[in-house]
């Protein structure tokens, strides 16, 4: 009968189970040989030396990439107008073919097609095909691993964005910054481990729900961060009070502290609620330096689009996530698009003027973040990815326009940079892009390579919540594509 | 070859669907299947199909060489009886030292990492075993793995490669692991001479239900133990106080350990006040109990306490944090449930009137099923109804599955402690609960309605349902009259709006327009044009209004979010293979978990017009006997632990073999026995452990203690606790003065959310209201539960997940606590709510102010040298930082509000 041991299962159940709250005898011993459960179990077990959940760990191998910008294109761009090229859709607009589609329309058999609205040009030694929507995008194709045969669980945006957030359509699980810091923390104490940058117009529908830790703790989540104004919520102390007042206020409130500890010195947890707010302290110093891009040379800011209005926001997002990273953050989420319907990249009505206006915003920012981390020498160990919760179909949503319904069962995401293959195309989609059909890959083998190339062994990574090791890429575990590295 | 347990499936859905990853059939390659014991007829013809699409590979990939590889397969049969790595053909074979390194450095170790899970023991997977030489060579039902007259067209590459087969089915490995592997094979399958066989331990599969099993600790009826005679306990004995310390003080005795003495006064009132009330004593009070310590007086506080009403709010906060009560359904519209606070009520109420614990499971599981249902029955439903609901599920067949699932998921920790959910897909790995028996269990629910089906009304037709609670008649009537009419009103001109832009919506709108949530901001698109600013802003008031008044129906009537049957639905439960809806197996009737020794479940005639099937009853009576071997182990457990900050039992939802056993089983059967003895009274049971000298141990450490038990395994004193986010949030409130707790019960407040953290939503401050001042200083438990909107406050402290059963919180130290703490509009109002406090109750006088402030965050009188501090702040404040006095008296009362005694118990 197994009763112990199987896989740990037990120390790690009363780990978790009991909050990290108690832990058992010898448990410091047991905690060194798996690292990944150090952290947490000391943050309230009251006897082991408390140390940041968030502080640096080392990972199960050597790492390609240190830091994740993930690009999260809201609303799900349509791949075959962008990045996925099919040349017999032109010349076909308006014929009625029969192709299975599944999207918020429902199944259909049948539907006619709408021609893409933009040309495509070859582009780079490689010759990559690239729409005109990203003329400066397709500079860098050199530089960018494509993945055409995505797919994913959902064509809803509500579970489709979780799938893609956190590995699950269902709501409640960890997604991937809350797996990454948990399992790597972040280099800069000083700044959140796991940041995420939201479109003006407004958050992802399920809001918090997107960056949320699920059944982790609290402390890793996204914090979510302003590229105006106050960066992060609370971070400022008040005016009337100021930095030096604050000082002595600390200092006073540690003395009182340092007194209730001392007969119960025992109790780490005391010791490290004091120790909190000096991180704070240390964090409120530290963020609106990181985001102070007055520093940052005109060209620089030209160079991600800073200077034309229409893509100032989103290219200040992406020089604020080159600070961030710069300065060890681990994990970025900048979302293009919010709130509803066109505000994101969700062309149900029109694809010209919705994907004309979120391909502007965004095609230089972008490109202008892969040439500066070249630049900078930073592309080599930070992994950028671009994509959405999923692609688009061939054929038209609606009797009239040129709107196209989401489709899950194909579409394209890319990566740049943290140890990715520059120059390549992995996968394909049928000639019209209504489905992935060679190399197909799923959303969670996109999640492997992520954990990868940060040096995190995607079946390995795991954490004990429900009678279960949860993983990101499932209880089964996916491989990563193993053909998009270099 | 495979990476995981169910391989041979995936080659199916290679074969036969090339569509492979739409979501069903996906979710069937992901999931184990189900073994042996249980093979339905259905899964043994997907088998065979298996074996039919196996061998066409295996033909395929035989083309070229088929007599070499039968031969090779004779031969290796041949030499497996002589030499375990060597065939008969194969014996002056030898291969280089560079050769066997490479295998046992590189090869190994693929094997071990991607292969060898399901390719080795008794039962490797499709028959082939890859931890022998020879057996690569006989190969499995396949074929032979290597081609000996040509090893670059063995089997093994192919499936690596993922031409034919597909190995690992998890995706393919690395170039670097296939280039490995090539090698190996190419160069003959080098192997050393001394290695008969790769060690390695393969998981023994499920446990399975016999009588060792079934005699695991916590399967077995509870028997009252006998209490530790005191007698033996020379010179502690005056330290007992009841049978639980007896129990206690035997196992620290025998660990050569002692008691810690009693806490001190203050530290014991303000430890039982925070336990049963998740509030503070006044000052006063604890003054009296100093004056009085006696046991006789510590019994009468805890009386009091235990009459207090803020006792269910405490209590009924723990068990909402089990049940994962939310307020809304999460994902898109992430919409409010109606009339969801009346179960958050009824579980505050029931802890209150000490409803015996088994009337309060039977309630909330068949309460529409009781022979004399009342309206607070038929809310106590309102259990089955507090989960997500996908309204816009990508499958809906599935999503019926995924809700009963997390109904029988939260039904099976936290009532019985067991992870039945993990028996979903495959047998459970690590207990002893066969799929069929999940599928049994999940019989008793299959005929509960879904919560409904996209639109609101679905949601009255399955999930709401009228309640009369008894008050005067013709009152509510005229009340309920007028409400009706306003509503009447409301729609009316609701509809004359939209009626004018109704025409040109397109595409997409049409949709939207389906959901209420949607339809402001579909006329909010239109201001200035089809409609004038007016319209826009006259649509907005009026649904806001008619949101505010559906939720506050007049009262006496109303109605009640709760569970419904359809038992005509013909609904079967039957196996679902690797938990796919679309994959069934055979059919089950009802049923408990076997290992558990269950009584045969006679299920009761129901009749043509019945509006339930009476099957909920029959789990609930099952569940609720006090023969049931855990329903009384678990509840005491976790009474204990939220007395105590630990279980017995450190799992608190899993008291299977993969839950840590208890620390001292016999006090816990002890307790069980106890608690069913005395009708399931869970207050009887808080006074019993609250008197015990256990629990009044001071948390004081001990260095002899300390160093043999450093976590307190034996109990050797009491432990120190953080406060828990509503306790952090209530105690704030409660130290300015502001608190008001004497407002009970009703819909939920709103907090003001700030700006920054509503941003994060699609539509910025989307179903989050305004609570008046007064409102919103109530109590944490009353505030609304948005799965995507959590109150920054009480979510940086750890609040409950809402999204799954929750037995223990999390007690985290972060910094950015202390940014909220240090900074937010929240705290600074209430750090000046507090100045004003100590200034109008103390006068001028800024000794007196601190102390007073002081002596509101701690309950204890403040010492000279503590004050002084305090003024000392003050003066810095003033003199350095040129504050004026005002000001730095907010900034003193921050700073108490920041105590680590103010967010500790002792």
């Amino acid at each position: 009968m197994t009763t112990q041991n199987f896989c740990g299962r037990t120390r790690r159940e009363m780990l978790w189970q009991t909050g990290a709250g108690f832990t058992g005898v010898a448990l410091s011993g047991l905690l060194q040989q798996d690292g990944f459960f150090d952290s947490q179990a000391v943050a309230a077990d009251g006897v082991t030396e408390w140390k940041n959940p968030l502080s640096p760990k080392e990972p199960h191998m050597p790492a390609k990439a240190k830091s994740v910008i993930f690009l999260y294109m809201y609303g799900g761009p349509s791949h075959m107008d962008t990045f996925d090229y099919k040349p017999s859709m032109y010349g076909m607009d308006g014929k009625t073919i029969e192709v299975k589609t599944f999207g918020r329309g429902g199944h259909r058999n049948q539907g006619r097609i709408v021609e893409p609205r933009w040309k495509f040009k070859q582009y780079g030694q490689c010759g990559k095909w690239v729409s005109d929507l990203f003329p400066n995008l397709a500079t860098c194709v050199d530089d960018i691993a494509f993945v055409h045969s995505m797919t994913a669980d959902s064509p809803i945006h509500g579970s489709a964005m979780l799938m893609m957030n956190s590995g699950k359509i269902l709501s409640g699980h960890p997604c991937m910054g809350s797996w990454v810091t948990y399992g790597l923390g972040s280099v800069n104490e000083d700044l959140p481990g796991f940041v995420v940058m939201l479109d003006p117009r407004g958050g992802p529908i399920s809001g918090a729900k997107n960056w949320s830790s699920g059944y982790m703790p609290a402390t890793y989540q996204a914090t979510m961060m302003r590229s105006n104004g106050n960066p992060i919520l609370d971070l400022a102390p008040p005016q009337e009070l100021g930095t030096a007042a604050q000082r002595t206020l600390l200092d006073s409130l540690r003395s009182y502290n340092e007194q209730h500890r001392a007969p119960r010195a025992d109790n780490s947890n005391l010791a490290a609620r004091i120790a909190s707010y000096e991180l704070a302290f240390r964090m409120q110093a530290e963020a609106p330096e990181a985001v102070d891009i007055s520093r940052e040379t005109d060209a620089t800011q030209e160079l991600y689009g800073m200077k034309d209005a229409r893509s100032e926001k989103f290219g200040r997002q992406c020089l604020l996530a080159r600070r961030l990273v710069e300065r060890g953050v681990r994990f970025v989420q900048i979302y293009s698009g919010g709130a509803h319907n066109d505000d994101n990249w969700d062309a149900h009505t029109d694809m010209e003027s919705n994907h004309n206006l979120h391909a502007g915003e965004t095609d230089k920012p972008i490109a202008g973040l892969i040439k500066d981390l070249k630049d900078r020498d930073m592309l080599k160990d930070t992994l950028i990815v671009w994509g959405g919760e999923f692609g688009r179909q061939p054929t038209a949503e609606y009797a009239q326009g040129s709107g196209r319904d989401h489709n899950s069962y194909g579409f394209t995401i890319w990566m740049a940079g943290g140890g990715i293959k520059g120059g390549v195309s992995y996968g394909t989609t049928d000639e019209l892009g209504s489905r992935a059909v060679d190399d197909v890959c799923h959303v969670k083998h996109m999640h492997s390579t992520i954990l990868h190339q940060l040096g995190l062994d995607p079946m390995k990574l795991s954490y004990f919540f429900g009678g279960l090791d949860n993983k990101l890429v499932g209880v089964e575990g996916a491989q990563p594509i193993w053909k998009i590295m270099s | 070859m495979a990476g995981n347990a169910h391989s041979d499936i995936s080659y199916q859905v290679e074969l036969f669907n090339p569509a492979c990853f739409s979501f069903p059939i996906a979710m069937s390659m992901l999931n184990p299947g189900i073994r042996r014991s249980n093979m339905s007829d259905s899964l043994f013809i997907r088998r065979i199909l298996v074996r039919i699409a196996i061998t066409i590979c295996v033909l395929l990939g035989r083309l070229h060489f088929p007599a070499a590889s039968a031969n090779a397969q004779d031969k290796a049969q041949q030499g497996q009886e002589t030499d375990p790595v060597r065939s008969s053909t194969e014996r002056a074979v030898e291969f280089s030292a560079e050769q066997t390194e490479h295998f046992q450095t590189e090869v190994v170790e693929i094997l071990k990492a991607n292969c060898l899970k399901c390719h080795a023991g008794t039962e490797p997977k499709g028959g082939l075993d890859l931890t022998q030489r020879a057996s690569f060579l006989k190969g499995g039902d396949s074929g032979p793995a290597f081609d000996q007259a040509d090893p670059a067209a063995s089997l093994l590459l192919a499936a690596v490669r993922y031409e034919g087969l597909e190995m690992p089915p998890t995706g393919q490995l690395s170039p670097k692991d296939v280039e490995a592997l090539t090698k190996w094979v190419t160069d003959g399958l080098p192997w050393p001479r001394e290695l008969a066989k790769i060690e390695f331990e393969v998981h023994p599969g499920p446990p399975v239900v016999n009588e060792e099993s079934k005699n695991f600790w916590s399967f077995r009826k509870v028997v009252e133990p006998p209490v530790p005679d005191s007698k033996s306990f020379t010179g502690n004995d005056v330290w007992a106080s009841n049978e639980i310390d007896q129990f206690i003080l035997r196992k620290l005795l025998d660990a050569g350990q002692t008691p810690s003495p009693r806490a001190t006064p203050q530290q014991l009132i303000r430890r039982a006040y925070y336990d049963l009330t998740g509030l503070p004593p006044s000052l006063e009070a604890v003054h009296k109990f100093e004056a009085d310590p006696s046991p006789q007086a510590w019994a009468e506080v805890i009386d009091e306490l235990l009459e207090s009403p803020h006792y269910g709010e405490q209590w009924g906060r723990h068990w909402l944090d089990l049940v994962r009560y939310a307020e809304t359904n999460s994902y898109e519209r992430d919409g409010a449930k109606p009339h969801v606070w009346r179960y958050r009520d009824y579980v505050i109420q029931s802890f209150n009137s000490d409803k015996p614990y088994d009337v309060f499971v039977r309630e909330q599981l068949a309460g529409d099923e009781l022979e004399n249902s009342t309206p607070e029955t038929i809310i106590a439903t309102g259990y089955y109804r507090l989960g997500r609901w996908d309204d816009e599920p990508v499958d809906p067949e599935l999503a019926y599955y995924d809700d009963l699932d997390d109904v029988l998921t939260t039904t099976g920790q936290t009532f019985l402690g067991l992870t039945i959910n993990c028996a979903r897909c495959h047998d459970h790995k690590i207990d002893p609960i066969p799929a069929k028996d999940y599928y049994r269990m999940l019989g008793f629910f299959v005929n509960v309605k879904r919560y409904g089906n996209r639109s609101r009304e679905s949601v009255e037709e399955a999930s709401i349902t009228e309640i009369a609670l008894p008050e005067d008649a013709g009152l509510l009537k005229a009340a309920l009259q007028q409400f009706e009419n306003e509503m009447a009103e409301i729609e009316r001109q609701l509809t004359k709006i939209e009626d004018k832009v109704r025409p040109d919506f397109s595409g997409v709108e049409i949709d939207e327009f389906q959901y209420e949530e949607n339809r402001v901001r579909l006329m909010e698109k239109r201001e200035g044009g089809s409609l004038s600013k007016n319209e826009v802003n006259r649509y907005r008031d009026l649904s806001r209004r008619r949101t505010y008044l559906r939720e506050h129906r007049p009262s006496g009537n109303g109605q009640a979010l709760c569970v419904k049957e359809d038992p005509q639905s013909g609904r079967v439960s039957r196996v679902l293979l690797r938990g796919s809806p679309h994959a069934h197996g055979e059919e089950v009737t009802p049923g408990f978990p076997s290992v558990l020794s269950p009584p045969e479940v006679t299920m009761p005639e129901v009749s043509a017009d019945a509006k339930s099937s009476g099957r909920r009853s029959v789990l609930a009576s099952w569940i609720t006997s006090p023969e049931n071997p855990l329903t009384s182990r678990v509840m005491v457990n976790r009474i204990w632990q939220y007395h105590f900050g630990r279980g017995l039992v450190k799992t608190p939802s899993d008291f299977g073999f993969q839950g840590t056993r208890p620390t001292h089983p016999e006090l816990l059967d002890w307790l069980a026995a106890r608690f069913i003895k005395e009708g399931w009274s869970m207050k009887a049971m808080h006074r019993l452990i609250m008197t015990s000298a256990t629990y009044q141990m001071s948390s004081a450490p001990r260095d002899d203690a300390w160093q043999k038990d450093p976590t307190n395994e034996l109990f050797w004193r009491f432990d120190m606790r953080r406060l828990t986010a509503e306790e952090v949030r209530d105690s704030i409130l409660w130290a300015n003065g502001t608190l008001n707790r004497d407002s009970m019960y009703g819909p939920s407040i709103f907090t003001k959310i700030p700006r920054e953290v509503m941003a994060g939503q699609s539509q910025p401050g989307a179903g989050w209201g305004d609570s008046p001042e007064q409102e919103r200083a109530r109590r944490s438990i009353y505030i609304h539960v948005k799965r995507s909107l959590l109150d920054p406050v009480l979510e940086s402290f750890d609040i409950a997940d809402t999204d799954q059963s929750c037995p223990v919180r999390f007690a985290t130290t972060q910094p950015t606590q202390a940014l909220g703490t240090l900074n937010s509009e929240f705290i600074l109002e209430q750090a000046q709510k507090l100045a004003e406090l100590v200034q109008e109750e103390t006068g001028s006088d800024r000794s007196a102010q601190v102390r007073k402030a002081i002596e509101r965050v701690t309950q204890r009188t403040a010492t000279d040298e503590e004050v002084k501090s305090g003024v000392q702040l003050w003066d810095k404040l003033i003199n350095e930082h040129k504050m004026n006095p005002d000001l730095a008296r907010r900034y003193v009362c921050l700073t108490m509000l920041n105590l680590n005694e103010f967010m500790y118990i002792d």
